[in-house]
C-alpha cells in the first residue's frame, strides 16, 4: 500500500531578522485531508513560518517539502502545489477581480476554459460574482480577502496556507470560506490556517499547532492537547501553552 | 500635539531610514548622493566665485550670482518637491491614523513637512548651502543670522507657498480624480523644470570668454523676488543685509500663516476626497490568456491604460528627452546623422528612467506573485522585459520615423540611427528594470517617485552615464554611417549587456523580501 504524500512537511525551520530569531527550529507536518490550526500569540512566528513556506521569505535553515517537492531544490514544483492567502491580500488593485483571477490562472498554467469555470464558481460561492467586473481598488478589505482566497484555490493545490483568512469577512462569507476549507480537506488536500479566533479553530480544525517564541510547543488533536481533561477549552489550553511572548510585537510574527 | 514626542519619532524614522538592523538602508544612498552633489557644487561655486574675485568684479555681482543660486534651489523645490509634500499630506497610507487623532490640518501638514524632509532638503543642501559656503570662503564670512534665514527661506518659502496654492486647486478636483491630478501636477512640474534646465543651462557656457564682462552683464533677479532677499541677507552691505534678513523673516511668517490657514481649511477636504476609492468597471469577459506571455502583455496593457497619468508622464519625458539635442543644437551644430543618433540616444535615457524603471513598481502588490507563484523571478523579469521591450522598440521606431523624415536621412542612415537607438535603449531599459526591482516602492503615490529618492538618483546617474557613453560613440563614429561590422558589434554588445542586467534584475527580485507589513520599505 502506498501512503499519499503529505501536503506539507517542515523540518527544523529557522528564520532570523537581524539578531531576532523569529522562527527557531519549527517542525510540523500536515497530512492529507487534515485541517490544521496554527496558533500563537502576536510575534510567535506564525506569519514568518507561513511566508517561508509560501516562498515569500527565504529560510536561514531547515527544510520545507510541499506535496513531495522540496521548496529549496524544486521551488517551481513546490509553489505550483500550494495556495497562499496572506494576512494582507496581495491583489492587483488596477485589475478587475475577473482580470486578476485570469492572470493568476495563467501564472499556474491552468487551461483557460477550466480556469474560467472554476473562477466563476468560486466568485459565485463567495458572493463576488456581481462585483467581479469592478477594479479591486474599490473593494472593501473583506472583498479583497475573498478575492485572495479564490486566487489561492483556483488551481486546487494539495496544500492551502491561510494567514488570518477570516479578517474582514462578514458572517455569510466566513461561513462559506469555512465550508470551502472543509471541502478542500475532504477532497484530500491539506490546510494550514493561522488564526487568533480560538473558537473557530476549535470547531474547524482537526489538529492544532501552538507556537511560542518561534518554537512549536504543542501539536496534536484537540483531545490530545486537552490531555485527558475533556472539560478544558482550547482557550485554556492555549493560554497555558501559548501564553504571551516576551518579544510579542517587536518584529514580524 | 506633543511636539517633543513627535520630534523624537521623526528623528527615529530618519535615523532608521539611514541605518537599521545592523545595515545601511536606502536613505543612506540618498544622503551620500546629496553630499556628493553638495561637494561638487561647492567646488564649482568656489571656482566661479574665485574667478570672479580674481577678475576684480564688485561684491554686488557676487550677490547677483548668489541670488541666481538661491533662485535655482527654490525652482527645484517648486517643480520637484511641492507635489511630494502635498501628496504626502493628502494620500499617505498613515493618514487614516492622523485624521482620527486630535490634530488640525496645519499640524498634519507640519508633520508631513517634517517626514518628507529627506526628499525636500537636497535642493537647499546641494545648491543653496554650497553657494553660500563658497561665497563665505571667497568673500568673507557673512552674518550667521542672515545665512540661517536665507537658507530657511530657500527651503520653506517654495514649499509653504506652493502648498497654499495647490490645496485650493485640489479641493476643486473630483474625488475620484484627485490622485490622478496629483500625478499630473508632478508631470507638469517635471516638464517645467526640464524646459528651464534644457534652455537655460546649455546657454551658460556660451557666455565664456571674458568672465568679468559676462558676469557684469548678468541680469539681477527682480527686487521683489525672495531669492534676491536671501542673497542680500548673505552678501549685502550690513544695513541692506539686515533689511533683507528681516524681509526673509516676514516672508517666512506670512508663508507659514498662509499655508497653515489653507491646510486648516482645506486639507481635510482634500484628504476625504482622496480616501474615496476610485473603482473602474470593465464589462469585458476576462478569459485567461492561452500563454503566459500573452497573459502578461494583456495585464500590462490594462495597467498602462488604467494608470494613464503614469503613461502620460512617461510619454512627456520621452518626448522631452527626444527633443533635447534640438534644444542644444544652436550651440553646437551637428550633421543630420549625428543629430539623429543623439536624439535616439537621448530617447533611450528616458526609456530606461521613465518607462523601464517603473515597470516593476507599477505592479504594486501584484509583484509579490513573482515569489509566491511557480513562475519565478527570472521568468517574471523576462516577461516584464518583453512588454517593456516591445513598447520601447515601438517608441524607438516611431521616433526614428519622425527624426528620419524630418532630417531627410538616407536609407542607410536610418539603419545607422536605429542601431544607436536600439542599442542604447537595450542597455538603459535593462538597467531600469534592475533598478525597479531593487528600489521600486509598491506603495508609491507619486508616479515620479516610484523608486524613492535614492533609486531615482541612481537611475538618473546610470542612465546619464550610459547615454553619455553612447553620445561619445555617436560623435566618434563616421558622420557618413557605420560599417555593417561595427553596427553588428554595437548591437551585439548592447544585447549582452542587457542580458546580464536582466539576470541581475531577476537575482535582485528573487532576493527581495516583503517587510513585516508585506510592503518592501521605500527607498
Amino acid at each position: 500500500m502506498t501512503l499519499p504524500t503529505a501536503p506539507l512537511v517542515v523540518e527544523s525551520l529557522v528564520r532570523r531578522f537581524g539578531r531576532l530569531e523569529a522562527v527557531a527550529g519549527v517542525s510540523l507536518r500536515v497530512e492529507p485531508g487534515r485541517l490544521v490550526g496554527f496558533l500563537g500569540a502576536n510575534g510567535a512566528g506564525k506569519t514568518t513560518t507561513l511566508r517561508c513556506v509560501a516562498g515569500l521569505l527565504a529560510p536561514d535553515a531547515g527544510r520545507i517539502v510541499v506535496a513531495g517537492a522540496d521548496l529549496a531544490r524544486e521551488p517551481r514544483a513546490a509553489k505550483a502545489r500550494l495556495g497562499f492567502v496572506p494576512d494582507r491580500p496581495l491583489v492587483q488593485d488596477r485589475l478587475t477581480a475577473r482580470e486578476f483571477l485570469a492572470f493568476v490562472a495563467a501564472l499556474y498554467d491552468l487551461p483557460a476554459d477550466a480556469a474560467e469555470r472554476r473562477a466563476e464558481g468560486l466568485l459565485e460561492r463567495l458572493g463576488l460574482a456581481r462585483e467581479a467586473h469592478r477594479t479591486l481598488e474599490g473593494y472593501s478589505l473583506g472583498m479583497r480577502q475573498k478575492t485572495a482566497v479564490i486566487a489561492a484555490l483556483l488551481h486546487s493545490p494539495p496544500l492551502l496556507l491561510l494567514d488570518e483568512p477570516l479578517t474582514g469577512l462578514d458572517p455569510p462569507s466566513a461561513r462559506a470560506l469555512k465550508d470551502l476549507l472543509r471541502e478542500h480537506a475532504a477532497a484530500g488536500g491539506g490546510v494550514l490556517v493561522s488564526t487568533h479566533l480560538l473558537d473557530v479553530a476549535e470547531r474547524l480544525c482537526d489538529e492544532v499547532v501552538i507556537l511560542r517564541a518561534g518554537r512549536v510547543v504543542a501539536h496534536g488533536t484537540l483531545d490530545e492537547l486537552r490531555a485527558g481533561r475533556s472539560d478544558r477549552t482550547l482557550e485554556e489550553v492555549f493560554l497555558e501553552l501559548g501564553g504571551a511572548d516576551p518579544g510579542a510585537g517587536a518584529e514580524p510574527g | 500635539m506633543n511636539t517633543r514626542a513627535l520630534a523624537r519619532t521623526a528623528w527615529t524614522l530618519a535615523r532608521r531610514s539611514l541605518w537599521h538592523a545592523g545595515r545601511p538602508r536606502a536613505g543612506a544612498a540618498l544622503v551620500g548622493l546629496t553630499l556628493g552633489f553638495a561637494a561638487a557644487a561647492t567646488l564649482a561655486f568656489l571656482a566661479l566665485f574665485g574667478a570672479a574675485a580674481g577678475a576684480g568684479v564688485p561684491r554686488a555681482v557676487a550677490e547677483t550670482l548668489l541670488a541666481w543660486a538661491f533662485t535655482l534651489a527654490m525652482l527645484m523645490l517648486v517643480v520637484g518637491d511641492v507635489h511630494v509634500v502635498v501628496a504626502a499630506a493628502s494620500t499617505d497610507p498613515d493618514l487614516d491614523r492622523l485624521r482620527a487623532a486630535p490634530l488640525s490640518g496645519a499640524q498634519v501638514l507640519l508633520w508631513k513637512l517634517v517626514t518628507t524632509l529627506p526628499r525636500t532638503t537636497p535642493p537647499a543642501l546641494a545648491v543653496a548651502a554650497p553657494a553660500t559656503l563658497a561665497y563665505a570662503l571667497v568673500w568673507g564670512a557673512p552674518p550667521a543670522a542672515g545665512v540661517a534665514l536665507a537658507l530657511l527661506a530657500a527651503w520653506a518659502l517654495p514649499l509653504a507657498l506652493g502648498t497654499a496654492l495647490a490645496l485650493p486647486l485640489l479641493s476643486l478636483v473630483p474625488g475620484a480624480r484627485l490622485r490622478e491630478s496629483l500625478a499630473l501636477l508632478a508631470t507638469l512640474a517635471f516638464v517645467a523644470g526640464w524646459l528651464a534646465n534644457a534652455f537655460w543651462l546649455p546657454r551658460l557656457p556660451a557666455a565664456g570668454g571674458d568672465l568679468a564682462a559676462a558676469l557684469a552683464a548678468l541680469p539681477a533677479p527682480p527686487a521683489w523676488w525672495p531669492a534676491t532677499w536671501a542673497a542680500r541677507a548673505v552678501a549685502g552691505a550690513p544695513a541692506r543685509a539686515a533689511e533683507a534678513a528681516l524681509a526673509c523673516a516676514v516672508a517666512l511668517l506670512a508663508a507659514a500663516a498662509l499655508s497653515g490657514w489653507a491646510a486648516s481649511r482645506l486639507l481635510g477636504v482634500v484628504q476625504a476626497r482622496a480616501a474615496v476609492p476610485a473603482a473602474r468597471t470593465s464589462p469585458a469577459s476576462a478569459r485567461p490568456a492561452s500563454t503566459l506571455a500573452a497573459a502578461f502583455l494583456k495585464r500590462d496593457a490594462a495597467l498602462a491604460a488604467r494608470e494613464w497619468p503614469v503613461a502620460l508622464d512617461a510619454l512627456a519625458g520621452l518626448a522631452l528627452w527626444l527633443l533635447l539635442p534640438l534644444v542644444v543644437l544652436p550651440l553646437a551644430p551637428l550633421p543630420p546623422l549625428v543629430l539623429a543618433r543623439d536624439m535616439l540616444v537621448a530617447l533611450s535615457v528616458s526609456l530606461g528612467h521613465d518607462l523601464a524603471a517603473r515597470a516593476l513598481p507599477l505592479e504594486r502588490d501584484g509583484l509579490h506573485w513573482a515569489r509566491v507563484s511557480p513562475v519565478g523571478a527570472a521568468r517574471w523579469v523576462r516577461l516584464r522585459a518583453l512588454g517593456v521591450g516591445l513598447a520601447g522598440a515601438g517608441l524607438v521606431a516611431a521616433a526614428l520615423a519622425v527624426v528620419g523624415l524630418t532630417l531627410r536621412l538616407e536609407p542607410a542612415q536610418w539603419l545607422d540611427a536605429g542601431v544607436f537607438g536600439l542599442g542604447a535603449a537595450a542597455g538603459t531599459m535593462a538597467t531600469g528594470l534592475a533598478l525597479g526591482a531593487r528600489f521600486g516602492d509598491p506603495g508609491w503615490t507619486d508616479p515620479r517617485a516610484m523608486l524613492g529618492g535614492a533609486g531615482r538618483a541612481w537611475s538618473a546617474l546610470a542612465m546619464l552615464v550610459q547615454g553619455s557613453a553612447w553620445v561619445a560613440l555617436a560623435h566618434r563614429a563616421p558622420a557618413t554611417g557605420l560599417a555593417p561590422g561595427t553596427a553588428f558589434l554595437l548591437l551585439g554588445g548592447a544585447g549582452v549587456l542587457a542580458a546580464a542586467l536582466l539576470a541581475l534584475a531577476a537575482r535582485v527580485l528573487e532576493r527581495r523580501e516583503p517587510g513585516p507589513d508585506a510592503r518592501p520599505a521605500p527607498g
